[in-house]
């Protein structure tokens, strides 16, 4: 191939040429030098500034020099103003500075005193209320505690009443239960009427002696009450033919004759002589008329037994009220003994009179008047007895005696 | 700064325990004194009614009746004093809920004192075997108050003498089997009531439940069927309704059942907010709130029926002079 661009490529400098290289190389050289020299000559750096320093400093006092003595030349009233002026101005700086420090201080200061209160309120409330809530706990703990023993003694307290109480209920049911089928009168250690009644029923006609016997504790008197009784026997027997209902008849005949010979024995007792006033003082209204309550009871009973009449029992209300019990029937003394007034001159029965009753309260009399007579009619042997029952009576018919 | 915080709570006051010694002390003494006259009159009857003697004449009732009233009348008010000392205690909702119901059985008990003291009587003659009277006592008792809650035990008294009653002539007075379902129903739902008071007794409320729903499921066999329940629930108020299966001694025991549950219910709703009372303020010393179930099924029971008791034999006066 001839040169024909040799020319071309010697005149000017082409990138591919060898003096393209060249130039790119001292460029590259002109763009690192900078760098290699920071790298390779740090303290030639330093000692560059320093000398840059001199120079400024030598320039300065060369102005200096050159300046100095027209500036130096104060008058000496000038400089001292000057002195004067600086001093001030620093103390001035001073002064303020020593405010701002006081200020600080202070500032400092109450912060410091407010912290401290807050601190020592907060303290304060925390310990009141760790206190209050330990108070609490605390008695809160009392009281669970407490509550926790009472319901365990309790708890073991029933089960000993339980325990105990069973034992002693079965125990004391079962002696009131002998103690009440023996008929035993724990006060007189003889039998009460209607046991002896009962016991004597079992044995029939002939235990009519018995039963005296029982009353009087004394065979002697048995026989004499038996004896007495015997007008009256020979009177039931003529008249009641049923052989069933004349022995019930004869047995409660001789019981009510023990009645009244024991309630004619001198014997001071300050109930039985109220029951006897009662029996007399009493008078109820019967229709127009008023009678003494011993004549309304004998009255009625001598309605069921007419066979009484002119026997000495039909004189004894008590007794008339042990025979009305035995042989007529103790729950008839309730239903069928008219006693109770009504105040407009009618009688009833207690039964009719509760039946009647519009309050409690007479109710509750007309009641007290029942278990008083049954009382009496139970218990008519036994004078002490008997005559708390007839105070018993006396009081509640008194209650009864405006009618209800 | 915090004059409600930081001063003392009343009841520490010194001041304030000096000057309600003198109640406490009046209204301990007097207490136990009543109680204690009451206790020697309970085993002195008992001792009457079984010895068929005479400790007690009306005499002797008389100024042991007057003590006791007149000590209960101090005990009462010495209670209230105390009571308002520490008013501000126990000034809380719960706790004047439960003071107000107990009060209200007080009252109750007031007004049941009459057939109190027909119990007492029927109750002697029971024990002493006097026949004729129990079974008028018990006539007089269903007459006068059905409800009376001493009528269950008058009765077992009276069952346990072996003295037979006639349940006949109680009729009248005895709730019906649908009015005793009704009650079994609403028995029911108040033992499911019970459980929204949140204590944390859950045995009486359990026994309950039970025993209600024991109740609603016998009245459905009584009745015939649930339906027949409803429809005799329902009837209630026209009367009438579908015929129950039950006999007079059942219907008479399903009463005395039915007496003794209302008593039971009263102690536990008594008792539950007694209880929800003290949960709310466990520190509260136990005296600012009123006497819990036990104490009031002994005075139901125990308590009031002596004073009954002795209050019929001081009726009786002194006698004719």
């Amino acid at each position: 191939m001839p040169p024909a661009h040799s020319h071309a490529s010697a005149s000017c400098p082409s990138p591919g040429s060898a003096r393209g290289w060249r130039w790119a190389a001292r460029l590259v050289w002109l763009l690192l030098l900078p760098l290699a020299l920071g790298l390779a000559a740090p303290p030639a750096h330093a000692r560059w500034s320093d000398r840059v320093k001199q120079t400024l400093n030598k320039i300065r006092e060369q102005v200096q020099a050159q300046l100095g003595p027209a500036a130096q030349e104060l008058s000496p009233g000038e400089r001292q103003a000057r002195d004067l002026a600086r001093r001030a101005a620093q103390s001035l700086q001073n002064e303020r500075r020593q405010q701002a420090q006081q200020r600080r201080e202070a500032l400092r200061q109450v912060a410091e005193r407010h912290r401290e209160r807050f601190q020592d309120e907060a303290q304060r409330l925390r310990d009141h209320f760790r206190r209050q809530e330990d108070e609490g706990y605390h008695k809160w703990k009392q009281a669970r505690d407490k509550r926790a023993l009472l319901e365990k003694a309790l708890a073991s307290g029933v089960q000993q009443v339980q325990a105990q109480g069973g034992r002693w209920l079965s125990g004391a049911r079962r002696q009131v239960a002998e103690t009440w089928r023996a008929g035993v009168s724990l006060r007189h250690g003889g039998l009460g009427v209607r046991e002896v009644y009962d016991n004597a029923q079992e044995f029939g006609l002939g235990a009519g002696a018995a039963v005296a016997v029982y009353l009087n504790q004394s065979r002697e008197e048995g026989l004499m009450v038996v004896e007495r009784s015997r007008p009256l026997i020979a009177k039931i027997s003529a008249q009641v033919h049923d052989p069933r209902i004349q022995a019930r008849l004869i047995l409660g005949a001789i019981a009510a004759s023990a009645v009244d010979y024991n309630l004619g024995q001198p014997n001071p007792d300050l109930a039985l002589e109220t029951l006897n006033y009662c029996l007399d003082g009493i008078l109820v209204p019967v229709g127009a008329r008023r009678l003494p309550l011993k004549a309304v009871i004998s009255e009625a009973v001598l309605e069921k037994a007419p066979y009484l009449e002119g026997s000495p029992l039909a004189q004894d209300p008590a007794a008339v009220l042990a025979y009305g019990a035995l042989a007529v029937g103790r729950q008839d003394l309730l239903r069928g003994l008219p006693i109770v007034p009504d105040g407009r001159g009618n009688l009833y029965s207690v039964q009719e009179a509760i039946r009647r009753a519009q309050r409690p309260e007479d109710a509750l009399q007309a009641l007290l008047v029942g278990v008083s007579l049954e009382g009496m009619a139970n218990h008519a042997s036994e004078q002490g007895v008997l005559g708390v029952y007839g105070q018993t009576f006396a009081a509640a018919y008194r209650n009864l005696e405006q009618g209800f | 700064m915090y004059p409600s915080a930081t001063s003392r709570p009343h009841y520490d006051s010194p001041d304030l325990w000096r000057s309600s010694r003198l109640l406490f002390a009046v209204q301990n003494f007097s207490f136990r004194l009543a109680m204690l006259i009451l206790g020697a009159w309970a085993l002195g009857r008992a001792y009457e009614v079984f010895s068929s003697q005479v400790l007690f004449s009306p005499q002797l009732a008389r100024p042991l009746t007057l003590a006791v009233w007149v000590l209960l009348g101090l005990f009462l008010l010495a209670r209230v004093g105390v009571l308002s000392l520490e008013f501000r205690l126990m000034n809380q909702p719960l706790t004047i809920l439960s003071w107000a119901l107990t009060g209200i059985l007080l009252l109750v008990l007031a007004k049941y004192f009459m057939g109190y003291r027909i119990a007492a009587v029927g109750m002697a003659s029971a024990l002493a075997g006097l026949s004729g009277s129990a079974d008028q006592a018990i006539y007089a008792l269903f007459k006068f108050s059905p409800t009376h809650p001493a009528i269950p035990a008058v009765v077992g008294a009276a069952l346990s003498n072996e003295i037979s009653l006639k349940a006949r002539e109680l009729v009248p007075f005895l709730f019906s089997a649908q009015a005793l379902a009704a009650y079994s129903l609403f028995s029911l739902a108040l033992g499911a009531g019970f459980f929204l008071l949140r204590t944390d007794t859950i045995f009486p409320k359990l026994l309950h439940l039970f025993w209600a729903l024991g109740g609603v499921l016998l009245f459905t066999q009584v009745m015939g069927g649930p339906a027949n329940l409803l429809r005799g629930v329902l009837h209630l108020v026209r009367g009438g309704g579908p015929p129950a299966a039950v006999g007079l001694g059942e219907l008479l025991l399903l009463n005395l059942a039915a007496i003794l549950t209302g008593v039971f219910q009263v102690l536990l709703g008594l008792s539950l907010v007694r209880r929800l009372a003290w949960q709310r303020a466990p520190y509260l010393p136990p005296r600012t709130l009123p006497p819990g179930p036990f104490k009031l099924l002994l005075v139901i029971y125990l308590v009031v029926p002596l004073l009954a008791d002795l209050q019929n034999r001081f009726q009786q006066g002194p006698g004719i002079k």
